[in-house]
């Protein structure tokens, strides 16, 4: 986590995170765990399954995709970038979408439902739409049911919907419990762990055109901190049982009574 | 300009659906514009509620069978080919979020999700919404009409309900509409018990500081005892100890207390927002550099257990 200080954006409407440690977006985690404990269970009924990894960004994600090698995904993908697209869901979706219908055809694509930066929520949504295929939004458990049809469920307002769906067909992932991605074995991760990674370069997906009119269409204006500080007030006190009178005595008795 | 409120009539919330979206359009649209609402709905005994809630004098009601987002998004983008509408607004709720960038994509025109405020310009609209996990707010200028937007969660405090009689324009029964081929079987399981964390006025917080399940257990019976609801913060969620409805944050339920007390938590933005509409926030946590800390307004730093059970014995006391 960032302290506040450490929130500073420069001229161009970025902000350095060069210096914090990189993790995987938590949706897209759930959607890692999710996909292999798919692939698990189609094994399970034998049913054929190929996993494709894809993400777009630059060298440093390799170690995530050789994560997923170890995990035994058939194939890792970088698309290499360095436009800032933070906030360009549609290039993101138009990369993806056209990789699946001309270089790398799929029958689900499983992707978690917004990233930690640009919090835009939209990826998902658009790769259903450029593809034409049914999206299905807030999934927290997709099981196989046959070769072409899924058991997937997700939340929906007020419940939770269980449906057999045929794919194709675009999974955004929610909030979904128990889905921390697993880890590989080191015997894996030695087998299976050092293969090269595929990279291709984003030119390759006629971007150039298509980043001029997404930045015109939805313009970044300003980033700004969001303040959250409060006063703060920390308890001194010998033993917890202290604190804990002090915090009744000053701040929280009447406080109680008032509910 | 002209604006179109969208609503999904079948969802169990559509009275605060609809009672937040009233707030925004005072909020930020005020009169000067002319709009109606649009309604899905499947349940004939429910239409005179949904018309009288209605954002917006003039309604114009859709029949469904139930809720299906590709069945919607085919009947709307029908309905609204030809229509001039400038700008239109969905709920903050799931159903919102998706309609409104899968619409705005079928329409040619823009969308943002979850955002708290706009401002009507001349070929533009200028929207705020958070970004970096609700670390930073982010502005963007919007060009390409129709604008699509759904509202952030808690974006107002308005909660009005127009005082005019409604008048309903059109009503279209879509009913018999094939159901296409992509869902073979569905059940919907309604939610066992609403958590009732956003109404609530005292809630006590579980975070990563909490250890494993007997240890929630034990918190769960501390929140009952001292009459408050109990939240989680996202990594208790994910171990899956407490139901999902029980998470507090942006993916979660945002909540607006008197009091917020949080056990273990550490304070990351995107659940800071859940909780930043609290009247008064005490934090336990062993770290005193924890970010929660800065945010709350009293402090303890120390084990949440032994401190928790210290103030049970205090207030069972003092009750008695």
């Amino acid at each position: 986590m960032l302290s506040n200080e450490d929130w500073v954006v420069d001229s161009n409407l970025s902000i350095d995170v060069s210096f914090v440690k990189n993790i995987l977006n938590c949706f897209d985690e759930s959607a890692l765990e999710m996909t292999l404990k798919l692939s698990d269970y189609v094994k399970g009924l034998n049913i054929p399954i190929n996993l494709t990894a894809l993400t777009i960004g630059d060298k440093k994600l390799d170690t995530y995709l050789k994560t997923l090698y170890a995990l035994r995904f058939d194939k890792a993908l970088r698309i290499n970038n360095n436009e800032d697209i933070r906030f360009l869901p549609q290039i993101v979706a138009h990369v993806i979408s056209q990789y699946v219908k001309e270089i790398n055809k799929q029958d689900v694509i499983i992707l978690g439902r917004q990233s930690g930066e640009g919090d835009n929520g939209k990826t998902p949504l658009l790769v259903a739409e450029i593809l034409k295929w049914p999206c299905i939004t807030q999934v927290i458990n997709i099981e196989a049911d046959k070769e072409d049809t899924l058991k997937v469920t997700n939340m929906v307002d007020g419940g939770i919907l269980t449906q057999i769906i045929r794919t194709p067909c675009v999974l955004s992932v929610g909030n979904a419990p128990n889905s921390y991605m697993r880890v590989p074995t080191l015997r894996d991760k030695m087998k299976y762990g050092k293969r090269e990674i595929d990279v291709l370069e984003i030119d390759e997906f006629n971007i150039k055109a298509l980043l001029d009119t997404c930045r015109n269409e939805c313009e970044l204006k300003s980033l700004e901190k969001i303040s959250h500080e409060r006063q703060g007030v920390i308890i001194e006190g010998k033993t917890p049982a202290e604190k804990a009178r002090i915090l009744y005595d000053s701040y929280l008795k009447e406080r109680l009574e008032k509910l | 300009m002209k604006y179109t409120v969208i609503l999904n009539g079948c969802s169990s919330s559509f009275i605060s659906q609809a009672e937040e979206i009233s707030g925004f359009l005072w909020d930020n649209i005020g009169k000067s514009m002319e709009g109606d609402t649009v309604i899905f709905y499947s349940e004939d005994e429910k239409r005179e509620e949904l018309i009288e809630n209605s954002p917006t004098a003039f309604v114009r009601l859709i029949k469904i069978t139930r809720y299906q987002p590709e069945n919607v998004l085919a009947i709307l983008k029908d309905l609204e080919l030809n229509r001039e509408v400038d700008l239109y607004l969905f709920s903050r709720d799931f159903a919102g979020n998706e309609l409104s960038v899968r619409f705005a994509y079928r329409m040619g025109g823009s969308s943002l999700v979850s955002v708290s405020k706009i401002e009507i310009g001349k070929g533009m609209l200028t929207c705020c919404r958070p970004a970096y996990s609700n670390n930073m707010e982010a502005k963007f200028t919007l060009r390409k009409k129709p604008y699509c937007i759904a509202i952030a969660q808690g974006s107002t405090d308005h909660k009005l309900t127009l005082d005019t009689s409604r008048q309903v324009l059109s009503e279209v029964d879509m009913t018999n509409m094939s159901k296409g081929t992509f869902i073979k079987e569905y059940e919907f399981k309604g939610e066992e018990e609403a958590s009732g964390l956003e109404h609530s006025k005292f809630i006590l917080i579980a975070g990563r500081g909490v250890k494993d399940n007997k240890k929630m257990e034990r918190l769960r019976e501390v929140a009952k005892k001292t009459g408050a609801e109990l939240g989680i913060s996202r990594p208790v969620a994910m171990k899956a100890w407490a139901p999902m409805n029980r998470l507090i944050g942006v993916s979660g339920a945002m909540t607006k207390p008197e009091l917020c007390i949080t056990a273990g938590v550490s304070g990351a933005a995107a659940f800071f927002a859940g909780i930043e509409k609290s009247k008064y926030i005490i934090a336990i946590n062993t770290d005193e550099e924890a970010s929660i800390v800065k945010s709350s307004d009293v402090a303890i730093i120390d084990d949440y257990e032994i401190v928790l059970e210290e103030l049970l014995k205090i207030i069972e006391t003092s009750e008695k």
